[in-house]
């Protein structure tokens, strides 16, 4: 077959390389949009924001269209590639007819719809492998689209102006930013946006030239691949449970309901880090560490990408035991790094209230309620705040930090015998690093401070503290359970 | 309880700018209240200012012409509830000398070891512009970058350290130009120059050289704690680009270098450590520093310099560590060369993160000191410096919440030694420092605004 340099040709190359130059002179931006997906990654369900208040269906649905817009954002860069991957396909079809009527995109769209529905919108946003392949669906909604040629383009440009647009309003009210005044946020965003519609902006035109004289006619099997690639993806992620096993522990942990966290997924040979942090705090919180942690399964990877997905288990299960300032550190290290988040906020106005620090916790507090779905929780705790007297009975809730905080503060004393770590460390090392420090701790504490030693992949801190493990358990009726965990 | 009720029937305002001395070049004092209320701002023959609401501003051009009007009088300012509650009414007074029309800082979140974006910028206190200088997204390196000084306020003279990757100090001076410099440590360790002074002729520039470890209480009223493992102290001649030692006793530790306004002098706190700070394991060597924190007090001293030699003289004690319990740092002179402002914390070299600390004012002329209660407060009062002329000085503080560094400023009587009531560096919206969850670092002042270029300072290599 011979092949020759059309026009066409000429203009897809110009389309592709101008959407790189954007992706290029863009990226700074790019770092800071990837940390607000960050900031909008901590969304509930939507049963849970329906049933938590009388807007909360219809706000849900604002910041689900907000969440697409931020996909769209954080993978531009891919769906362009492949859209005109596919663009060029249905270029090179366009003598073909179709039999049937381009329902595959809205298919498409309803399917993406359903995990969101019962997971919650950071099923999106989670590391794993499930994230990463649902982000195809996309690809398919575009290409979809592309089926109705460049009417298509130009729907689904004003479908992603509208999410764009849609997700500004619903989440105007964000921190501003580290360095920008709040006045600069709105025209970064819209500078975003122009810049978003200027990528597409060459796919409508050519895709409009090269239909304007011949309609876009398809074969069926064209319509049917998108949504069959999509139902296929579907099939292999949600048997996992992954996602919801997460999220059902996390909220029945929240809710103190502690048998029923530990009863999600017992028995599954290789969990989720997620899932094991989840399992360690319902443990610790139903006063069954010592007895059951490990009859569970630990994660095989102990040690992998930590950071991201321990962010709010770990400062959580520290915070829960007393570990204020560690707590709090973890906290302000993972701000400053990946941008705030709304629960950053909540954790550290409890670790101010925990330390005394009334006017700090106000400052959090206010910010937390900024938040949709945080406001109840923040004003409860402001209004908590205006107790005359102010005292540790305002908050209940709190009361096994207040005293644990108040253990450790006792047992170190004086500021002089506080145990340090230097910078060389890293963050989630701060336990461990200080356990041949902690001989006169509470035995609990020591418990609890081993299972996020095993959790972080250091079985070594077992074997390195024989004494503190004899102290704990001086029978050594647990040592074949320790023994278990270190092979 | 009772002033706790006393508060509350009080209308609230945030940043408290009542009862207070003004700068006639400030920017408006927007305020923010805590119910609606009627505030009226009455100034001499006739002049006012009229708002009604809780989030107070006013206009630029409004703000000016008022206080012109106002200028070396006082105006009152009275706020009335709406719903009925007790008015706050306050008298400020309207300097007759203008502030200098810059302030430059660093904005950092108040992180302790990780850190994303990060920048110094400089904010026209005339109104609310704030331009970056230097942010480090701007590079493809995201250094820390920090130690901005200039010489006496001079906008053309001035440098800041960039650090990590093509680490250097980055230096603009009318006759030498604007460059990378490295000033090295004389002394074997990897430190290199940190907290700087220029000289007042521009020719030298003295450095601290430090080697600090961060370390971070378990459970503390306090939350971080910074030492230095050894810290030195250097003298770099801009002319030849070369460092001379100025100490360098492994055992004494100097730093936060500050010149007389003449030149003749120069101060530092310094410490004499009688632990081991030369163990062959590194790990010992952190571990010594901080278990001997607690017992870790700088002093003053002061040693006179004669520029045609660069030779130094001992050091004299001005501020004994041993006699006061107490640890002197950021030693600071007034231009007139009388008054010494230092900050003094319980222990330790680095107050910002000692909720005890306050600032403290010495006559070097009688040799007297005393705690600056006039605009110390509960929370970290730290590092500070005097404007050109000396009638203002600018000061970092947590008062606000514990955590968060925020810039002060207050007007200074260099006759009687004593400051006014220092107030918030205003801004636009005056929620807005509540919800910038950013410090103010190193809050330095100048006459004017930088004559460089952001584009120019960042492609210094």
């Amino acid at each position: 077959m011979r092949f020759r340099i059309t026009s066409g040709y000429v203009h897809w190359g110009a389309a592709l390389a101008s959407v790189a130059g954007f992706h290029v002179a863009w990226r700074e931006v790019t770092h800071k949009i990837a940390d607000q997906v960050l900031v909008r990654a901590d969304w509930p369900g939507f049963l849970d924001c329906a049933r938590a208040h009388p807007w909360g269906a219809v706000d849900w649905c604002a910041r689900m269209l907000s969440a697409a817009d931020l996909v769209w954002w954080g993978v531009l860069a891919q769906l362009t590639a492949v859209a005109a991957v596919a663009a060029m396909a249905q270029w090179a079809l366009r003598r073909r007819r179709s039999s049937f009527a381009p329902f595959a995109p809205w298919l498409v769209a309803a399917l993406y719809a359903l995990p969101t529905l019962s997971l919650g919108v950071h099923v999106w946003l989670l590391p794993h492998p499930p994230f990463a392949q649902l982000q195809l669906v996309w690809f398919a909604v575009f290409a979809g689209f592309l089926a109705w040629g460049w009417r298509g383009l130009v729907g689904f440009a004003a479908l992603q102006g509208a999410l764009v647009l849609l997700g500004n309003a619903a989440w105007g009210d964000l921190p501003a930013g580290e360095t920008l005044e709040s006045a600069w946020a709105l025209p970064l965003q819209l500078a975003w946006d122009a810049r978003s519609a200027a990528a597409l902006l060459p796919f409508a035109l050519l895709a409009a030239a090269a239909f304007a004289k011949r309609p876009a006619v398809l074969p069926p099997w064209a319509h049917v691949v998108p949504p069959a690639l999509f139902a296929v993806l579907f099939v292999l992620v949600l048997p996992r449970r992954d996602c919801r096993d997460q999220l059902e522990m996390e909220r029945a942990v929240r809710e103190n309901r502690f048998d029923d966290a530990l009863a999600v997924a017992p028995g599954k040979a290789h969990p989720e880090r997620m899932e094991t942090a989840w399992r360690i705090l319902a443990l610790f919180r139903a006063d069954r560490l010592d007895r059951d942690l490990f009859r569970y399964p630990m994660p095989a990877e102990y040690a992998d990408n930590p950071e991201d997905e321990m962010v709010m288990a770990g400062p959580l299960m520290l915070f829960q035991y007393g570990f204020v300032l560690p707590a709090r550190r973890w906290i302000y290290e993972a701000a400053a790094v990946k941008g705030w988040q709304p629960q950053y906020f909540r954790l550290l106005g409890d670790a101010a209230l925990v330390t005394g620090e009334v006017e700090l916790a106000r400052k959090y507090f206010a910010e937390c309620a900024r938040f949709p779905f945080r406001g109840d929780f923040a004003k409860r705790r402001l209004a908590a705040l205006e107790t005359v007297p102010l005292t540790t009975a305002a908050f209940p809730d709190l009361e096994e930090p207040f005293g644990m905080h108040g253990v450790w503060q006792g047992l170190v004393g004086a500021p002089g015998a506080s145990p340090y770590f230097g910078n060389e460390c890293v963050v989630d090392r701060f336990v461990y690093a200080h356990f041949r420090q902690l001989s006169n701790c509470p035995p609990a504490m020591l418990k609890m401070l081993f299972a996020v030693a095993l959790l972080d992949g250091k079985p070594d801190v077992l074997k390195n503290n024989p004494n503190a493990m004899r102290a704990l358990y001086p029978d050594g009726r647990i040592g074949p359970v320790f023994l278990e965990a270190l092979k | 309880m009772t002033g706790l009720l006393f508060a509350a029937a009080l209308v609230s305002m945030t940043p408290d700018y009542a009862g207070i001395a003004v700068p006639p070049n400030v920017a408006p004092l927007n305020f923010d209240l805590d119910r609606d209320a009627e505030v009226v701002l009455a100034g001499p023959d006739g002049a006012s200012l009229a708002k009604r609401g809780r989030n107070i501003r006013f206009g630029l051009s409004e703000w000016r012409g008022f206080l012109g009007a106002c200028r070396g009088k006082e105006y009152v300012i009275s706020v009335k509830p709406l719903d009925g509650g007790a008015p706050l009414v306050a008298t400020n007074a309207v300097s007759e000398t203008a502030i200098d029309g810059y302030l430059t800082y660093r904005l950092i979140p108040p992180s302790y070891t990780a850190f994303d974006e990060m920048g110094i910028y400089q904010r026209d206190l005339s109104s609310f512009s704030e331009r970056a200088l230097y942010r480090n997204v701007q590079t493809s390196r995201k250094q820390c970058v920090n130690c901005h000084t200039y010489r006496q306020g001079d906008p053309e003279t001035f440098l800041f350290h960039k650090r990590a990757n093509d680490a250097g100090t980055v230096i603009a001076h009318p006759k030498y130009g604007l460059g990378k410099h490295v000033v090295q440590s004389q002394f074997g360790y990897a430190g290199r120059g940190a907290y700087p002074a220029w000289h007042p002729s521009g020719e030298f520039i003295a450095f601290s050289v430090n080697e600090t470890r961060q370390a971070f209480h378990l459970a503390s009223p306090q939350k971080i704690e910074v030492v230095d493992l050894q810290s030195d102290l250097v003298l770099y001649s801009l002319a030849d680009r070369k460092t001379t030692t100025v100490e360098s006793e492994r055992k004494v530790f100097e730093c936060f270098p500050t010149w007389s306004p003449d030149g003749k002098l120069l101060y530092t706190s310094r410490a004499v450590v009688d632990y081991d700070v030369a163990p062959s394991n590194e790990t010992v060597r952190s571990e010594n520093a901080f278990k001997n924190v607690e017992r870790l007090r700088y002093g003053v001293v002061v040693r006179s310099f004669d520029a045609a030699t660069r030779a130094f003289s001992e050091p004299r004690t001005i501020l004994d560590p041993e006699r006061f319990k107490v640890s002197f740092l950021f030693p600071r002179v007034s231009p007139d060369g009388r008054w010494l402002v230092v900050t003094a914390a319980a222990w330790g070299g680095f107050p910002i993160w000692h909720n005890e600390a306050d600032l403290y004012l010495c006559d070097l002329a009688t040799g007297t000191i005393r705690a600056i209660d006039e605009i110390n407060a509960p929370g970290s009062d730290s590092y500070h410096g005097f404007s050109s002329d000396g009638r203002w000085m600018v000061f970092s503080s947590r008062r606000t919440d514990g955590v968060h560094t925020h810039p002060y400023i207050t007007r200074f009587d260099a006759a009687t030694g004593v400051f006014s009531k220092p107030f918030l560096l205003p801004v636009e919206d005056p929620v807005a420092h509540q919800r910038r969850f950013l410090s103010y670092n190193i809050p330095e002042f100048s006459t004017g605004p930088v004559t460089h270029s952001p584009r120019e300072l960042r492609k210094v290599r």
